[in-house]
């Protein structure tokens, strides 16, 4: 599992690839913590490369998304795979995010 | 404009040479120029002091002289009266004659003591004075006019000398300024009997000293005794003002009392003073016998007014001499550099590949005649040069294309598809070859013959073409060889007596040989000088033991040995090539071998590709930005015998979720699911175990055991342990519907298990948790 994290002028990119499971969730959510501590004006989870996602996977996308809320901040998916979608549909996750 | 003209300076070279030349001719007359004007000033200063001088001496003589012959003619007549060789009637014609015969007298008397002359009474004093053109005598003493009380008549007296009374206002008589000369009478006792007097206008001597003007503006004026007025340009300041009360209107009264104390003190000198504003030199002389003192103020603008004039000339002539020069030395400057431009030109169309350019032609034999020569040699030799580079390059191109399309059929060459095998189950294989520059000596291959495995992985010595070319060789033997030999050691025997019979150039080959049955895990292999393998299993990392044979390709006969092993289901194989552990970093720093171990510790639940790139990341990070030093290759092999109907056990860390994640994958494979179904298990399998081992042991150590199983067209998984009892199925689902601030965090997990499979069922028998999960595989 990689995160790689892009700051640009107008948007935070943060790149989810491989599988976010339960082994590696906690690398992942220290990996995101500076996103998570910014003003999350527009953060983009770029998901074109991302395989796999568990519950404690979901912790950390509605957590951001919490987050980002709180600020009044935006945070929109990009390119998330079907498989992936529909973990997101069965949770009633798919309503809470922006998918672009 | 100042900028424009500041970059015209910087970009033209006449110019800025010009601008020097001006600077420096400035400066020569700048010092020039002051050096004349503090010369000329302090000439005619001191010119202008001496004209003065001259001036004040020449008038004072003047005045002297006609009050000295006026006293003259009293002081001769006196004794004709004192020896009383006159009568007294006849002493009315000589005070007469005396006026007469003097144009500057206005009137003359002799006054005599009271009742000197007994028939004449108390009062005797013939007087003659001028009324116009006529001469009129007259009696002046009366009680009216008692002349013993004036100043002319009772200072000589009381001096006992001849006396110049200051200059008084006649309103009586002559209505001008006048003074009176005194000459005191005594008889042959030496008694004094008493004065004889003449009055003299004052306006001859307004009248010379108005003449005493060296300058336009420059005045003159004379005071007396006290200090008083007695001749002045403005008039109601004589007699009324005097230099001391005058002081006071003054914004520095010192100056003038400083001159007014001097002059009546009778000293002659100079004074500088700032007089109604302007700067001015007082010149003062005294007039002897009188008392009085004469000044002139000359303005200091007046006395210079002849060098301003020649400095406006002399500026004026330096600002013209200095314009020409610039223009003069511009136009020169532009004319002798006008070939450098031209020669500039050229140079930009060299520049731009234009060789033949026509140079401009030198006609003197200077330094231009060098630079042009200089520039056609410039010409031919570039034109050479470019010549020889364009072959140069196009030999260089070539080679370089070429070397890409050895690049691309040497990688060719060696299996580059992942999933290789994508129908096994069994096996998880990946690799990658990155050859240091365009072509590499490294080599890899595998293939699968009847479900064994033959792999190699070798390392040419040396890098490059030559490099590239035996690994070619040897991985085309290995296919050959390999096809018909079915032993390791035999297989390395025949590559290398292959090599070794044509190796004119003594190149070697280090590799690792070996056949791997994939039902069994048996491992025969045969390691040539090759670093050996690494196998990860069971969160222990172990280098494979080798026997000590030599590479391939120096002896055609050499005893290799062949060693036999075992490779456990979930345990990998780790090959690879030096030029990991020998990468540098840019001090030269090997990665070593240690830091290659500590990487892959516990990787054997990473896939075979996630392995390999883990430890790239890791390289990456040591060799920074040096260039790659040598060719690196790495292959690993994973294998995995059939899941189902096996009892698996994990411990309660988290750490063993990927190894269930192989496992699901493996089965998954072997069952030939679709990737959604195998999400869909995996993802189910990972909420129910992270379930257990976050929550069952209660943070003791504990194990996890896993059946999977497989009737028809169901799959079943009974995951159990000996936790604290706890039925997941009990938990209330999570609120799926809230919107994202009232929406919890967590409690996804059972949630999902029961969502995405078809039978999940819990039950507490003999101390252990038991969770049944159903999956109905749809074909």
């Amino acid at each position: 599992m990689e995160v790689k994290i892009e700051n640009t002028n107008a948007e935070t990119m943060v790149k989810m690839i491989g599988r976010l499971d339960s082994m590696n969730s906690v690398e992942v959510e220290k990996a995101v913590a500076p996103v998570m501590e910014s003003d999350m004006k527009n953060v983009i989870i770029d998901c074109s490369e991302f395989d796999y996602i568990s519950s404690s996977g979901l912790r950390i996308f509605l957590t951001m998304l919490k987050e980002a809320k709180k600020k009044g901040g935006k945070l929109s998916i990009r390119n998330m795979k079907a498989e992936i979608k529909s973990v997101f549909d069965i949770t009633g996750f798919t309503p809470l995010f922006i998918f672009e | 404009m100042i900028n424009r003209l500041r970059h015209r300076i910087n970009k033209s070279f006449s110019a800025r040479f010009s601008l020097y030349i001006i600077l420096l001719v400035g400066a020569v007359f700048i010092i020039t120029f002051a050096v004349s004007y503090h010369y000329s000033y302090r000439t005619i200063e001191n010119s202008a002091r001496k004209n003065a001088e001259g001036l004040l001496k020449n008038t004072t003589l003047e005045i002297e002289s006609l009050l000295v012959r006026m006293e003259k003619v009293v002081d001769n007549l006196k004794t004709v009266v004192e020896k009383g060789e006159i009568s007294t009637d006849s002493l009315y014609s000589l005070v007469a004659d005396v006026v007469k015969n003097n144009d500057e007298v206005i009137g003359s008397a002799i006054a005599f003591e009271p009742g000197y002359f007994k028939s004449k009474g108390y009062y005797f004093s013939p007087f003659a004075y001028r009324n116009r053109e006529e001469i009129l005598t007259k009696q002046l003493g009366s009680p009216d006019y008692d002349y013993f009380i004036m100043e002319w008549y009772q200072i000589p007296k009381l001096l006992n000398r001849n006396y110049w009374t200051e200059p008084y206002y006649d309103e009586g008589g002559a209505d001008v300024i006048m003074c009176t000369y005194s000459s005191i009478m005594r008889d042959k006792n030496g008694k004094f009997i008493g004065v004889f007097t003449i009055d003299i206008s004052l306006s001859w001597l307004s009248d010379l000293v108005a003449n005493l003007k060296p300058y336009e503006n420059s005045y003159s004026f004379v005071i007396g005794n006290g200090g008083t007025y007695i001749v002045h340009r403005q008039s109601n300041r004589i007699l009324n003002e005097s230099i001391f009360s005058i002081s006071y209107q003054e914004p520095d009264p010192g100056i003038s009392r400083r001159i007014g104390q001097k002059m009546v003190d009778g000293e002659t000198g100079e004074e500088v003073i700032i007089n109604d504003g302007y700067v001015a030199y007082v010149f003062y002389a005294p007039i002897s016998n009188t008392g009085w003192s004469l000044a002139m103020v000359c303005p200091k603008d007046d006395v210079f007014v002849d060098l301003k004039l020649i400095n406006r000339i002399l500026a004026g002539i330096a600002i013209g001499g200095l314009l020409l020069i610039f223009i003069f030395c511009a136009r020169i400057i532009k004319n002798v550099t006008l070939p450098l431009r031209s020669f500039s030109t050229s140079a930009k169309q060299i520049a731009q590949g234009n060789f033949n350019v026509i140079l401009p032609k030198i006609k003197s034999e200077d330094e231009m005649l060098e630079l042009h020569d200089s520039f056609e040699y410039m010409q031919k030799e570039l034109v050479h040069y470019i010549n020889s580079l364009e072959s140069t390059v196009s030999a260089k191109e070539k080679i370089e294309s070429e070397l890409r399309i050895a690049r691309q059929i040497q990688l060719g060459m060696i299996p580059k598809t992942f999933p290789a095998f994508p129908s096994r189950s069994d096996l998880d294989i990946y690799a990658i070859l990155y050859p240091a520059k365009e072509v590499g000596g490294d080599l890899y291959d595998f293939y699968i013959d009847n479900d064994k495995l033959y792999f190699i992985i070798g390392d040419v010595s040396g890098k490059g073409v030559p490099a590239s070319l035996l690994m070619a060789v040897t991985r085309s033997l290995f296919r050959s060889i390999s096809a018909y030999l079915k032993s390791p050691a035999n297989i390395v025997s025949s590559l290398s007596s292959a090599i070794a019979e044509s190796n004119d150039s003594n190149m070697f080959v280090t590799l690792f040989l070996a056949i791997l049955d994939l039902k069994t895990g048996e491992i025969n292999y045969c390691n040539a000088g090759h670093n050996p393998p690494v196998l990860l299993y069971n969160n222990e990392v172990s280098l494979f033991p080798v026997d000590p044979n030599i590479p391939i390709g120096l002896f055609k006969e050499f005893p290799y040995t062949e060693q036999k092993g075992n490779i456990p289901s979930g345990a990998t194989l780790f090959c690879y090539t030096d030029g990991l552990t020998e990468a540098e970093n840019e001090t030269k720093k090997l990665y070593g071998e240690e830091r290659m171990l500590k990487i892959l510790q516990g990787k054997e639940q990473y896939t075979c590709k996630e392995q390999i790139n883990t430890i790239l990341e890791d390289i990456a990070l040591h060799v920074g930005d040096a260039e790659q030093s040598d060719d690196l290759t790495i292959l690993t092999i994973s294998t995995f015998s059939s899941q189902i109907g096996r009892k698996i056990v994990f411990k309660n860390e988290l750490s063993e979720i990927g190894k269930l994640s192989k496992i699901i994958n493996s089965v998954c494979k072997q069952m030939e699911l679709s990737s959604d179904l195998s999400m869909n298990l995996q993802l189910a399998l990972e909420e129910a175990a992270t379930n257990v081992i976050q929550y069952a042991y209660d943070g003791e150590k504990g194990e996890i055991e896993l059946n999977i199983s497989k009737s028809g067209n169901r799959l079943e998984f009974i995951m159990s342990d000996s936790g604290v009892p706890f039925n997941p199925l009990k938990m209330k689902d999570p609120d799926v519907i809230s919107d994202v601030e009232e929406r919890p965090v967590g409690g996804l997990g059972i949630f999902l298990i029961k969502q995405l499979m078809d039978e999940v069922d819990y039950v507490r028998l003999n101390g252990k948790n038991i969770l049944t999960i159903k999956k109905i595989i749809k074909r």
